[in-house]
């Protein structure tokens, strides 16, 4: 049929291109993307907007309850959990934080300095009909740096280019770079396995990554960018007494904050996931485990990309294969830096270098609580849909999702010598298999294909830097170690916050670096353990 | 993963070995007169070093002794095992190929290709 109306009136590009449009759109509304959720939902994350940090305003606070209502109601019912927005309130009841953010079209700040070609069907069927020869590229190439900025973002990963765009979006500071000493999101951001939770257990950590987690669920939609957000729900395993316990007690500290948590026993996890081995019988057996429904894995490289894009169409300069080699400094103050690619003059240097924060902070005389390990993942060859959602054991230590190519996503521990040289041990990943398999004995005859080390930066207490120092006008977000992908967008735009505004806002306070000297530490190991 | 030689027993697998982190830290004499900040300095802050780092290892499934390394931490390339007490040897730092101390294979640093040659390989 297809072909009789082919050869009868239509040239075969027409019906390329409807064909694309049509595996795209159920492409969409499988992946639950931005566009494809449901308008009451929608409705309802919009009512207010408050910038994060500052007291919401009074008739504020009902809706915030509302939602918050909606949150825990749906985490309850453990259904539609994945679609729902949370709000955060955090601490005690005189600030009520709504976080959330608007869509790119109601925002007032936001108007695209450069004009870039939207993506939407429209373009893609545009194209499609083209050939694909018409894309324009997606962000502006910049390959001289300007003689200043009035900031600098040192490293193009997740947390560097997000902390540019809201920069430009939220606080009007459009005359700013970000500078990266590869390509960007060729750091951790491009080697990590996207796990994208909320349910920790401190009220600090709950509230950033939480921020997060609302931010993440409109960004595609907000970036116009598919980052193929999927909420598909993170499992995390107890093996025995003593971590079951832990883990009830964090769901209900997740409930207390109206983060969407659940416990699960192991005849549910096996529901949930039917490949997790529940025999009673193995050296590690599964003894339940907890559900966020809300969280997920995206793509990281759309990501950054998205970010870059939107970030470059907002002014910023996005300045690749360029090193920042030093920090210039007068009187205590940062007048410029030092890069491959030339000096810039400016009064604000905000580093964002993962693995590199030591050496970045450095080059002021600043000494960070951080050291850096290598972190290894892998993936096996592609196989058919078999691991529905993301499962982590922090007791036989592996955490696993499949992409959408159906490799399974292994993450691993990391090696625990300090490195700058993202290679890991071999043995690392050897156990790191051993867990699988006592997990899913299904795979035991998967091969694997690919395995690659990041370099992560790790702080004593397990949670993040988001500081001032003692240098005017050096920032530094830093020390996320194995876990800080799934806080981007919540760490962007508070670091963003920061920066512009040299005072942290409520979200941002507890992650200074004072903490270690006040012994006020956000202790997360038994959130983290290794694995994120 | 490493091949660790200890000075006591020879050269065996990383397996064998823990790590205790950076080396030559000295806990503050007169620890009931220290302020906050000499005591953050010692517990938390570390020099994390990229480059000539000088680390703590201990045999721990062989002789359980501890002893020192000097190591590239850019390269991984171990550079001397001495015994703990002892000072570290002097090690001039290797000449590194980009201005990050990173060896040019496998670093994924292009700005190397930016670079005129000479100009690298400052170890802070
Ligand atoms: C194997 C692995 C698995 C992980 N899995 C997860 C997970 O499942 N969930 C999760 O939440 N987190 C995970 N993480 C952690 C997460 O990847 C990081 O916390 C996060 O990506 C760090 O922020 P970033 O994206 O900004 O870092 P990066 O992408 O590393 O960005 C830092 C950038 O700074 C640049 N830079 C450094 N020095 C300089 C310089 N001198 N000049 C210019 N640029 C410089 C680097 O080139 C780099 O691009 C994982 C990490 C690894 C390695
Ligand atoms: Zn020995």
């Amino acid at each position: 049929m297809v072909r009789l109306v082919a050869r009868a009136s239509f040239p075969k590009s027409v019906l390329v291109a409807v064909g694309q449009v049509v595996v795209y759109a159920e492409f969409c509304r499988i992946m639950e993307l931005p566009g494809t959720e449901r308008r009451s939902v929608r409705a309802s994350k919009e009512i207010t907007v408050s910038r994060t940090g500052k007291a919401a305003s009074a008739e504020n606070a009902p809706h915030t309850h509302q939602i918050r209502h909606l949150g825990s109601a749906a985490s309850q019912s453990g259904k539609t959990a994945a679609r729902r927005p949370f709000s955060w309130r955090m601490g005690p009841a005189s600030s009520h934080h709504l976080v959330s953010v608007p869509r790119v079209p109601h925002c007032p700040h936001f108007t695209w300095v450069f004009a870039m070609k939207r993506y939407s069907i429209g373009s893609l069927i545009r194209e499609g009909l083209r050939g694909h020869t018409g894309w324009e590229q997606a962000w502006r190439q910049v390959e001289t740096p300007k003689a200043s900025y009035d900031a600098v973002i040192i490293g193009g990963g997740g947390h560097g280019t997000a902390t540019a765009y809201y920069l430009a979006k939220e606080h009007g500071m459009r005359n700013i770079a970000v500078v990266e000493k590869g390509w960007i999101g060729g750091g951790n951001a491009g080697r990590n396995t996207t796990i994208i939770r909320s349910n920790y257990l401190n009220d600090a950590s709950a509230a950033i990554y939480q921020h997060a987690m609302d931010l993440w669920t409109t960004l595609g939609r907000e970036l116009n960018y598919n980052i193929m957000m999927s909420h598909r729900g993170v499992l995390n395993l107890a093996h025995d007494d003593g971590e079951a316990r832990a883990l009830k007690r964090r769901v209900e500290a997740n409930r207390l904050n109206g983060i969407d948590a659940a416990w699960l026993d192991a005849k549910e996890v096996q529901e949930f996931c039917p490949i997790v081995n529940i025999d009673p019988d193995i050296r590690y057996p599964v003894l339940g485990g907890t559900l966020q429904k809300v969280g997920g894995v995206n793509r990281h490289d759309a990501v950054v990309w998205g970010y870059a894009r939107a970030a470059s169409a907002l002014g910023v300069d996005i300045i690749q294969n360029c090193e920042v080699t030093d920090i210039r400094t007068e009187a205590g103050a940062v007048v410029g830096i030092e890069t491959t690619r030339g000096s810039i003059r400016t009064p604000k240097v905000a580093s964002v270098a993962a693995g590199h924060s030591s050496v970045i902070a450095k080059m002021v005389d600043v000494k960070l609580p951080i050291e850096s390990h290598p972190l290894q993942a892998l993936v096996s060859e592609p196989i058919k849909p078999l691991n529905p959602c993301v499962v982590m054991s922090n007791a036989v230590h592996v955490y696993c999702s499949q992409s959408d190519k159906g490799e399974l996503v292994i993450g691993a521990g990391i090696d625990p010598q300090i490195s700058y040289t993202q290679r890991g041990g071999f043995d690392v990943i050897e156990h790191q298999l051993a867990a699988l398999i006592e997990l899913f004995p299904i795979v035991s005859r998967l091969r694997m294909l690919r395995q690659w080390g990041g370099i992560v930066d790790v702080c004593p207490d397990a949670s993040a830097l988001i500081t001032k120092t003692k240098v005017k006008g050096f920032y530094v977000n830093g020390g996320w170690g194995t876990g800080g992908w799934k806080a981007t967008p919540g760490s962007g735009h508070v670091f963003a916050d920061l920066v512009a505004n040299d005072e942290p806002n409520e979200i941002a306070a507890p992650f200074a670096l004072d903490r270690f000297y006040s012994g006020k530490l956000v202790a997360e190991h038994g959130a983290a353990a290794v694995a994120h | 993963m490493f091949i660790i030689e200890c000075p006591y027993c020879g050269k065996r697998d990383q397996n064998e070995f823990s790590y205790g982190g950076e080396a030559h830290i000295a806990r503050p004499t007169n620890s009931d007169i220290q302020d906050d900040e000499t005591w953050a300095d010692y517990v938390f802050l570390r020099s994390n070093t990229k480059g000539v780092f000088a680390e703590r290892w201990m045999h721990a499934a062989g002789c359980r002794k501890w002893f020192n390394a000097l190591r590239n931490t850019a390269s991984d390339k171990i550079l001397a095992i001495y015994k703990q007490g002892e000072q570290p040897p002097q090690i001039a730092g290797e000449d590194l190929a980009t201005p990050a101390g990173e060896p040019v294979i496998g670093s994924g640093n292009d700005a190397t290709k930016v670079l005129q040659p000479g100009t690298a390989g400052v170890v802070k």
